[in-house]
């Protein structure tokens, strides 16, 4: 009996081609973006799923009260943090430190020195807490003496040529020397918070440094494993009061004194947003944009679903008399209902061959735009396998739906007689309404991309308040003796299209880091600042303004000693009247207070997502980490190449790497503009989509209206006032569309928005534009049957019904 | 009015060439009342169609108001079409989605009356078939012959020369049929110009003048007198 109802299905499906077309086409892209989505989803949704027992590990996140700016919560923590809370609260059973070093420089005995990324400083119990896995070398001791490192497999054959040579190796790192291969780890996974290609034992870190082990400074990462019923909520509300008592806060201090709580490992990925500094959230995802990518998967779908069943109500009424004959010659309705079912479930069945085939096709585009290495593993991957058979049979019962209950119902003898009429069937408005949810997804995509659009084109192009434009940042890593940076310099400004070099500790002007100062005056203010440590000439060379006091300059003696620049908002912050007359004292260097000998004009050193804060600027030369250079106009080979012969000639051996400033501004942006880039190809999709329904569904109606036309035309109609008449009844609904579309779309991206600080904002003609686009599509779609419609033969519709 | 010499219509399919009409010739003076008729497949509604401008012959003329009009364009077709004629059919041919009111008003409209005008005319004609009480209803809200009604209404809102009909009586039962013929013979009465196709010798009897076609020719022409 089934094969007998797939069969029938199957000869409906041949007979009429071009509605199968359209439905198969439709569903198939559909299917295949939902796919894709929900592959990203996925992906999004597993990062940390690696670890063992995550759900009882946890990173502790400061929320600070800082003076003079906005509270913040900092994934950055103590040193000594975890095991005073390890040791004071038995419900903490263990704890893992991770210090992330970044990008630093690593040597082998044969000479060769590489740069190596993600290379952190950590405890032995990485291994236990974060699954990390040897494959060469013994967990127990690899990290245990001081100066012992572990590469990844990756690394090790970087470095070394394969993982058993790697083994006792002896490396040097920013210089040091004598670290020992002590294992090698497999390579860790994609979707980790953490990324880790070299681990260094944290007993190097006590062993190098005489300042290391104290409460000075937040500088690593502190995970803590809870035991197996313990509460981090509750046990976040003790950590305050046992800190206050520990470090023996003063009173006064108190309230200020910084608040701990407990945040899950498998939810760093997702919901760190709120934090502002972490040692490391690599590739931070939101959990805003899953949920909208979801929505926009869902939604294509059942835009893909709707047009099969608008397509098959219009054709109910051909249907019906079939349906009518059936039901004559005995057909009892679930007989019925099984033909329509078995229709949309062969047809979803064919989209579904046909998305998977897309998906294998389109996959890598995907990858490429998201920077993710999505594999449709149809033989591994059973979620993705649960969510094909879901979809077979929510899209089949979906879709058949309409037809199945409603077709099947219909008295044999009122559909024979021809009593039926769309009156009757109750039809139209839900194809309309079905039309106009469809084109409501897509306006309000167009909307949104524009709007994004307009958005990033407004960050690209504002004025930051310095001039990035042919600027290259020369990595300095940890070469900057003051005497080869100045022989540098002197080298590169001997080429006459080299207009200015300037160092400090990143190109625009600050560091990460971010303390305290106290203010030398009688209330002893104390501000918390970013610090920004630079040369004579970076504020010159990158265009800042000074616009009280002045710069540094090399003919004052004490200017690195004793004096700083301010920023306006630190000025503001602090409600200085006279700024020049001002002092204070920093953190790392109580011996010489610090006079303000000027300020600069606020400029965005960080990207427009956030407000400009108090930031203050040193000479200081042992934290410059770029040496800046700038060229007059574009960058040329012969420029770039005396740059890399200078740097070589001054640093041997050392590796040269060189940024374009502008890009690494940009790449602030990359989140927004890769959602954009996708919410265009989701808004094409759509489009395509919902056009094509619009097409099909013309197609019947005006066969529908052949009589009308055909009348109005007897009765002296033009063509042209018939095809006016078509379009717009059919823009009609586009237009309803718009006027829902809009105002939700607007809502929407008002909300995305706001997570910039400075903002483009929503214009006018962002509304008319995603109107007129949409109407401009359906336009097109609709022209072609409706000016043959018009053209034909009046005498054709009327009189031989 | 209408004077046709050799007017021929042939349907072309990738197979078969069929002969609707052969070399039919016809005049119908202003003020007449002419039934055509002949046994279905007979070309009757192919000739009305080419009379009513609807359609062009394949070969022949068509002298429609002294023009020749046999191979004019759809377009100058349509402007003679709206201004000259009115059409009632056999399936009333009203649409659906319109009222009564609104379906008469269309042809006023197509000529670029204004609306004031437009309403005074089809509350006039509406009068006239008396339907006007039912103005605000549908179509499909109505018996036939009241849709009927409504279609001659609509056939003289513009106030045409001539009025065709193809089988006006053909969906209706007896009473209803003889009202609207009753209808036509009165609008005849004031010199309207009617041309009628029709299977019911009673209805033909209204008429003054029958003609007669067989597989595309005309047979007779039997002119009667006056009822």
């Amino acid at each position: 009996m089934f094969w007998n109802y797939l069969k029938i299905a199957f000869r409906n499906l041949v007979r009429q081609k071009s509605y199968s077309l359209i439905n198969i086409f439709g569903l198939t892209i559909g299917i295949a973006a939902f796919l894709m989505i929900m592959l990203y989803v996925q992906h999004e949704l597993s990062y940390n799923s690696h670890i063992p027992n995550k759900d009882r590990l946890y990173r502790c996140v400061e929320l600070q009260f800082p003076d003079g700016i906005d509270d913040q919560h900092v994934a950055v923590t103590m040193v000594p943090l975890g095991e005073t809370l390890m040791e004071n609260f038995p419900e903490i059973t263990n704890f893992v430190r991770l210090w992330n070093l970044g990008e630093i420089p690593i040597g082998t005995r044969d000479g060769t020195i590489l740069n190596q990324n993600f290379v952190s400083f950590t405890d032995t119990t990485v291994f236990e807490l974060f699954g990390v896995e040897l494959i060469r070398g013994d967990e127990e001791t690899a990290l245990v003496e001081p100066r012992s490192i572990i590469f990844s497999e990756k690394t090790a054959k970087k470095f070394f040529g394969s993982v058993d040579s790697a083994m006792n190796q002896i490396v040097t790192l920013f210089g040091f020397e004598g670290f020992k291969v002590t294992g090698v780890m497999e390579n860790p996974p994609v979707n980790t918070h953490y990324r880790y290609e070299v681990l260094i034992s944290m007993s190097t870190a006590y062993d190098m440094f005489d300042w290391f082990g104290g409460w000075e400074s937040n500088m690593l990462d502190t995970y803590v494993q809870l035991s197996e019923n313990a509460d981090h909520r509750e046990l976040s509300k003790k950590f305050k009061p046992f800190l206050l008592e520990y470090r023996e806060i003063s009173e006064e201090e108190q309230e200020s004194f910084f608040d701990l709580y407990l945040q899950p490992v498998d939810v760093i990925h997702l919901k760190s947003g709120h934090i502002k500094f972490q040692v490391m959230n690599y590739r931070q995802g939101s959990a805003q944009s899953v949920l909208i990518f979801i929505i926009i998967a869902v939604l294509i779908v059942v835009i893909a679903c709707v047009n099969y069943i608008n397509i098959a109500i219009a054709r109910s009424m051909k249907q019906a008399r079939e349906v009518g004959m059936r039901k004559v010659l005995g057909a009892s309705r679930s007989s019925l209902m099984y033909r329509f079912f078995g229709e949309s479930f062969l047809l979803t069945v064919i989209s579904i061959a046909f998305s998977l085939l897309l998906v294998e096709i389109f996959l890598p585009y995907f990858n490429d735009i998201l920077r993710v290495d999505l594999q449709m593993d149809l033989a591994g991957n059973w979620m993705l396998n649960i969510g094909l058979l879901a979809l077979l049979v929510l899209i089949s019962l979906i879709s058949g739906a309409y037809p199945a209950f409603y077709l099947s119902r219909f008295r044999p003898i009122k559909v024979l007689k021809g009593s039926l009429s769309d009156n009757d069937m109750k039809s139209g408005w839900l194809s309309k309404g079905l039309v106009v949810f469809q084109f409501v997804v897509s306006i309000a995509l167009i909307f949104s991309i524009m709007a994004l659009y307009k958005q990033i084109n407004f960050l690209m192009n504002k004025d930051l308040g310095y001039n990035p434009d042919n600027v290259y940042a020369v990595s300095l890593h940890n070469n900057n003796d003051p005497d080869d940076l100045r022989q540098l310099k002197e080298k590169l400004l001997q080429k006459p299209k080299i207009t200015g070099v300037a160092a400090a500790s990143y190109y625009n002007g600050v560091a990460g880091n971010q303390s305290t100062i106290q203010v030398i005056d009688s209330a002893e203010t104390s501000i918390m600042m970013r610090f920004g440590y630079v040369d004579y000439d970076f504020l010159d060379m990158m265009g800042m303004q000074i616009v009280e006091g002045r710069n540094f300059d090399e003919s004052y003696a004490m200017d690195s000693l004793e004096a700083v620049i301010v920023n306006r908002a630190a000025v503001e912050t602090l409600g200085w009247e006279n700024p020049l007359e001002q002092s204070f004292t920093p953190f790392y260097d109580t011996l010489h207070n610090r006079k303000v000998i000027g300020v600069v004009e606020d400029y965005h050193y960080y990207s427009l997502h956030s407000k400009i804060e108090p930031a203050v600027y040193i000479i200081y030369p042992e934290e410059f980490r770029q040496m800046m250079v700038r060229v007059n106009g574009e960058m040329n080979n012969e420029a770039s190449e005396y740059i890399e012969e200078s740097w070589k000639e001054i640093f041997p051996g050392r590796p040269f790497e060189m940024h374009v400033v502008e890009n690494l501004i940009q790449n602030s942006y990359r989140g927004e503009q890769r959602m954009m880039e996708l919410f265009g190809y989701f808004a094409i999709i759509s489009l395509i989509i919902s056009s094509l329904g619009l097409y099909g569904l013309t197609t019947f109606i005006i066969q529908q209206k052949r009589k009308e036309i055909g009348i109005r035309k007897v009765l002296g109609s033009s063509s042209v006032q018939v095809i006016l008449m078509l379009m717009i009844r059919f823009l009609k609904l586009v237009f309803i569309a718009g006027l829902i579309a809009l105002p939700l779309a607007w809502y929407f991206m008002d909300d995305i928005l706001a997570g910039f600080a400075y903002r483009a904002g929503i214009s006018w003609y962002i509304f008319v534009i995603a109107m007129l686009v949409s109407l401009v599509i359906a336009t097109i779609t609709i022209l072609y049957h409706a000016t043959r419609a018009a053209n034909s033969n009046p005498v054709d519709a009327i009189s031989y019904e | 009015m209408i004077k046709t010499a050799e007017l021929t219509k042939v349907f072309r399919t990738d197979e078969v060439e069929t002969t609707a009409l052969n070399k039919v010739s016809l005049q119908v003076d202003s003020g007449e009342f002419v039934a055509i008729m002949g046994p279905s497949g007979c070309g009757k509604s192919t000739l009305l169609n080419i009379l009513g401008l609807l359609d062009n012959p394949s070969k022949g003329k068509y002298y429609f108001l002294e023009h020749e009009v046999s191979d004019y364009s759809e377009k100058q077709r349509a402007r003679l079409r709206k201004q000259n004629i009115g059409f009632v059919f056999q399936n009333f041919n009203l649409i659906d989605e319109l009222s009564v009111f609104e379906n008469v008003e269309l042809p006023l409209i197509y000529l670029g009356v204004n609306s004031t005008d437009r309403k005074s005319r089809v509350e006039e004609v509406l009068e006239k078939v008396k339907i006007s009480h039912r103005k605000k209803h549908f179509p499909l809200q109505l018996s036939g012959g009241q849709q009927q009604r409504v279609a001659v209404a609509r056939a003289l809102v513009a106030k045409p020369h001539l009025i065709l009909a193809d089988e006006p009586t053909g969906n209706l039962d007896s009473s209803h049929g003889e009202e609207i013929m009753k209808m036509l013979e009165e609008l005849n009465g004031t010199g309207t110009t009617i041309v009628m196709v029709t299977h019911s010798l009673r209805d033909a009897e209204y008429a003054q003048r029958i003609v007669r076609l067989f597989d595309g020719q005309v047979v007779t022409e039997n002119i009667k007198a006056p009822v």
